[in-house]
């Protein structure tokens, strides 16, 4: 039983076997169906393309199609349908279409007048049409009219090149032939003006499934396989549904992948289900990364390394590749479907694997010695398999195996370090997970050393080296820890300040800021007043770095161009007695026309305190 | 679910049968001037409805007429044009005179002329000469003829391309001098119809004088005012018919709500929203559309349109010197809605570009789709790339004054 989700494809079940089997993608194969009944003898057609990444359903989709119309009595009278599912890489030119068109019709038994080539050889888009012409004929005097589905139509295309006139023209001037056609991109063909299909095809978009789809997808699969560990997995986990769709983008192919997993190991856990799917998953990952150039190969690797969405910036000293080598390469890989696009703060771009099993099995399988030591890949996985309950309950699990068992050793740091880098885990539980693996006997020192130090190790060092003024080493650090302690964080985030990493500023100082929400507070209620003090050396060390950490997180939110928040963030820091921030603050009021009075009473304050800078604050604004 | 009745939609494809709509201002209009004897350059942006509407007449001609549409985009050389509207000329004929005459001329059996037509023509060396020899012939066939070529600007330009510009001229001469030949003149009328503006194709290869016979016929949007004693505007009409017997009902609110959204009822947008629309109340299963669907449908609609940035950065990849020239004129276009050839002279003085503005506007933003011209003004082809175009690039505000 083991492996037949996997094995199950559409292509090789009978008519009867893929309409059973057809539980997702039901609307748009009602739509397009809805078009086929109701479409008129002698009408024209509405043609179709499904745009769709790779294992969304679009080849099933349209193998549904066509053991509709075969099982149908009445459709069948009226069309012939030809897949060209299988045969796209042998189509180079519009002859080589209709060739091949002509050839599935003689396998529908349809007797067809040949076209010798050699007629021809001069002069290939006669042939084309002579070979049209035939098909022409035989669909007149059949009464009949074709309905050609073509998988990876995008493909064909982009062969054809300037063929695609004289195919617009056959489709205008009979009313004979239907595409229905798959895609894995948006291609050009089908929105650039001056292309021949621009707007010709009605683009329906399949969407990653819903939870709803995958509940349906998986219970159809238990049902009609007979594998009740995926109905008993469904109901004991319903949780897992969203992790499901998390990891496999809601992708039928991928589904699958992890059905075979459920199915032969459903006790298994973490690690283990991991090793098992990317097992699975290799020949088609490998396949299509192979597919790309040795460029796109390295910032696809790269890429992947980062698991969240990394800038072009970011991605420059670890590809050691040119900053516009890189945009023009990830242009492609948008293209092409392997990356996509994420908006990121300010006028930045963010890219990431769209893919993310894709991701994961890269960092599986192609990261270097440092990559695989760091786990990050099953500390993902984990998160994203288990919830937070259950993710604490395999914690338990592990921790007492621990010491109840025996375990591999690579097994324990795997895990190990898994737990240590992730979010979930308080640095409580941390550092005795750590501490208990340390004193293990039978764990050899090279494995040890991998694990990351306990968290008050780790403090002491980041103190001592921000204190010698150490920046760059301490952000190194920083890079690497992924749940910092909060006393680290206001630090993190005035070293990732001073070299200009304003994500990275911002995210720090805004969570080392939650500890000071009630000095928040209250200074916005009842401000601290400059004027009472001359210098703000006597500001409390608490008030200073607060006050000091939100003026530096204006100035970053400035640069993303935030500025609605920059202007809140200062006034909190001048709440709080930050005498610089007044004059920015007041700056910034008046450019953005906001409340003058404000502004106003902003630079009074300022004047009165810093007499001297009167001209030249009125100068600039 | 099951029992869900679609809504009538066809995008690319010429619209006929139940989902044609008449366009009866249009059809006189083009009608008028065939029965004049005048010959006709019918234009358009792509997806407005001109091949709807020219093959509706085609296959509904009046008393007296014998029409054939036909789109010939894949013709590139003056032979293969030539043969091509042989062909066509040579299906018309029905007197068995002629059919004679045709044996002859081309050497061969009466009968392949009325089976094999095609291969006959095909194998023809001199189609020009042929053509010339048939037209006189064709006052015996008693009914005017009338040609429907599609796509007929990109044609000459192909011509110009594979061949040279003096090819592509010598066939615009040909086709004048039919057109104004007496013994023609009745008997025959041609209607050239295409996208790409062909006195922009002319322009660049020759004289446009070359075509100033023919009587130039533009395909607006449909109209959004009611004239007359009209029940519903030309857009509500086209709306009603799409919707007619689905399952989809739409209030006179909702209809009339579309319409603004859009701005432009152009047949083809209408369509794909009102699409979008029946799939999402199929989807939730309920029947009754209301404003906020249209907004919901229209937002997925301009999502599922995000090529829009490939479109912004076409043009600052390939016509770098003139970008911001171009990005000030569609930002003005798509906050205005619409855009002067006065403005965009005014614009271009600010970037040092003269009077080649206005050929830099034809040769870019009206060859590749952002913009189409009517009268004086220009307006975005695309509702959805205006409305993108919008939010991409807001209206810079001035900044505080001193």
């Amino acid at each position: 039983m083991s492996h037949f989700v996997t094995r199950y494809q559409s292509a090789n079940l009978t008519d009867r076997q893929v309409i059973d089997n057809f539980v997702v993608r039901t609307k748009e194969f009602e739509r397009v169906m809805a078009e086929v009944r109701t479409t008129k003898t002698g009408n024209s057609f509405q043609h179709y393309v499904f745009v769709g990444r790779r294992g969304s359903g679009k080849s099933t989709l349209l193998r549904r199609i066509q053991a509709e119309i075969a099982e149908d009595k009445e459709l069948k009278k009226q069309f012939i349908v030809v897949n060209l599912s299988e045969e796209q890489a042998g189509i180079y030119k519009l002859h080589d279409l209709w060739d091949y068109a002509i050839r599935g019709l003689q396998a529908e038994g349809a007797e067809i007048q040949e076209v010798d080539w050699q007629t021809y050889e001069d002069d290939l888009k006669e042939y084309s049409k002579a070979l049209y012409a035939s098909i022409h004929a035989l669909l007149k005097k059949e009464k009949k009219r074709l309905i050609l589905l073509i998988d990876n139509i995008d493909r064909i295309f982009k062969n054809i090149g300037e063929d695609a006139d004289l195919l617009r023209e056959q489709l205008m001037n009979h009313n004979q032939v239907w595409i229905i056609g798959g895609s894995t991109i948006m291609s050009e063909a089908f929105w650039r003006y001056d292309m021949p299909f621009y707007q010709f095809f009605s683009i329906k978009r399949l969407e990653p499934l819903t939870l709803e789809e995958i509940k349906t997808l998986l219970e159809h699969w238990a049902k009609v396989r007979g594998i009740p560990d995926i109905a008993s997995f469904i109901e004991r986990h319903p949780g897992k549904i969203q992790a499901v769709r998390m990891l496999t983008d809601g992708t039928p192919r991928t589904m699958q992948m992890f059905v075979d997993m459920l199915t032969d190991s459903p006790s298994e856990q973490g690690f283990d289900y991991l090793r098992r799917i990317i097992d699975h998953a290799t020949p088609v990952y490998q396949e299509r990364l192979l597919q790309l150039s040795t460029q796109q190969q390295k910032i696809v690797v790269e890429l992947s390394f980062f698991w969240e969405a990394a800038s072009v910036s970011q991605l420059i000293p670890v590809c050691k590749m040119s900053s516009k080598n890189i945009s023009a390469q990830m242009s492609q890989l948008v293209k092409l479907r392997i990356a996509e696009k994420l908006k990121g703060q300010g006028k930045n771009m963010l890219y990431r694997l769209e893919e993310r099993f894709f991701n994961l099995w890269l960092l599986m399988t192609q990261g270097g010695p440092k990559e695989k030591r760091s786990a990050k890949y099953l500390t993902h996985f984990l998160e994203a398999w288990y919830d937070d309950a259950d993710f604490k309950n395999v914690f338990i699990e592990f921790f007492q195996n621990l010491q109840a068992k025996e375990m591999a050793a690579d097994y324990i740091v795997a895990m190990t370090k898994a737990f240590a880098q992730s979010t979930r885990l308080g640095h409580g539980d941390r550092d005795l997970l750590l501490e208990t693996v340390n004193a293990k006997k039978g764990i050899p020192k090279d494995l040890l050393d991998q694990l990351p130090k306990p968290s008050k190790e780790k403090v002491e060092e980041i103190l001592s080296l921000y204190i010698q003024g150490k920046i760059n080493e301490v952000v190194v650090i920083a890079e690497t820890i992924q749940n910092p302690a909060r006393e680290l964080q206001l630090i993190f985030g005035d070293c990732f300040f001073k070299v200009k990493n304003w994500t990275k500023a911002i995210e720090n100082y805004e969570k080392g800021l939650l500890k000071y929400v009630d000095l928040r507070k209250s200074a916005k209620l009842q401000p601290f007043r400059i004027e009472e003090e001359t210098s703000a050396r006597k500001l409390n060390d608490e008030r200073l770095v607060v006050s000091e950490s939100l003026f530096n997180l204006s100035y970053c939110k400035m640069q993303l161009e935030s500025f609605e928040e920059t202007i809140q963030l200062l006034e909190e820091s001048v709440n709080l007695g930050n005498p610089t921030g007044l004059s920015i603050l007041a700056k910034l009021l008046y450019y953005f026309n906001r409340n003058s009075d404000t502004a106003s009473q902003r630079i009074e304050e300022h004047v009165r305190i810093n007499p001297k800078d009167k001209n030249g604050l009125v100068t600039q604004m | 679910m099951a029992d869900w009745i679609h809504t009538k939609t066809i995008t690319g494809s010429i619209a006929d049968g139940d989902k044609y709509f008449r366009r009866e201002a249009i059809e006189d209009a083009l009608w008028r001037e065939i029965e004049k004897g005048n010959h006709i350059l019918f234009s358009a942006p792509r997806r407005v409805g001109k091949s709807s509407i020219m093959k509706y007449i085609a296959e509904n001609p009046r008393d007296g007429y014998r029409c054939i549409y036909e789109n010939i985009q894949s013709d590139g050389t003056t032979e293969e044009f030539y043969k091509r509207v042989l062909k066509l000329l040579i299906k018309q004929v029905k007197n068995p005179k002629i059919t004679e005459f045709l044996a002859i001329l081309f050497a061969c059996k009466v009968e392949e002329i009325s089976t094999d037509s095609v291969r006959v023509v095909v194998q023809e060396r001199n189609p020009k000469e042929k053509l010339l020899s048939l037209l006189p012939k064709l006052k015996e066939e008693g009914e005017k003829i009338v040609l429907f070529l599609d796509e007929f600007p990109d044609v000459i330009k192909k011509i110009s391309e594979n061949q040279n510009p003096a090819a592509a001229m010598a066939v615009l001469h040909t086709l004048r001098s039919i057109r104004q030949n007496e013994n023609f003149r009745d008997r025959f009328v041609l209607v050239f119809a295409g996208s790409v503006g062909l006195n922009h194709v002319v322009r660049k290869i020759g004289r446009t004088a070359i075509i100033n016979d023919l009587h130039e016929e533009n395909l607006p949007a449909l109209r959004t005012n009611k004239i007359r004693e009209e029940e519903c505007c030309e857009a509500e009409a086209f709306i009603g018919q799409l919707v007619k017997g689905a399952t989809m009902q739409f209030s006179p609110e909702s209809m009339s709500y579309m319409i603004r959204k859009l701005k432009q009822a152009i047949p083809y947008y209408l369509q794909l929203l009102v699409e979008e629309c029946n799939n999402l109340l199929f989807d939730e299963n309920r029947t009754q559309l209301s404003n906020p669907d249209i907004d919901r449908a229209w937002d997925k609609v301009l999502i599922e349109n995000k090529h829009f940035s490939d479109s912004d950065e076409r043009l600052k990849e390939f016509f770098q010197d003139d970008y911001l020239y171009f990005l000030a004129l569609l930002r003005h276009c798509a906050h205005k809605n619409i855009l002067s050839i006065q403005e965009s002279y005014d614009m271009g003085l600010a970037f040092e570009i003269g009077t080649e503005f206005k050929t830099k506007i034809d040769d870019v933003l009206i060859k590749d789709g952002y913009l189409y011209q009517e009268g004086t003004n220009f307006y975005f082809v695309s509702p959805l790339l205006k409305a993108w175009w919008k939010n991409r690039h807001p209206m810079i505000k001035e900044g505080p004054k001193q």
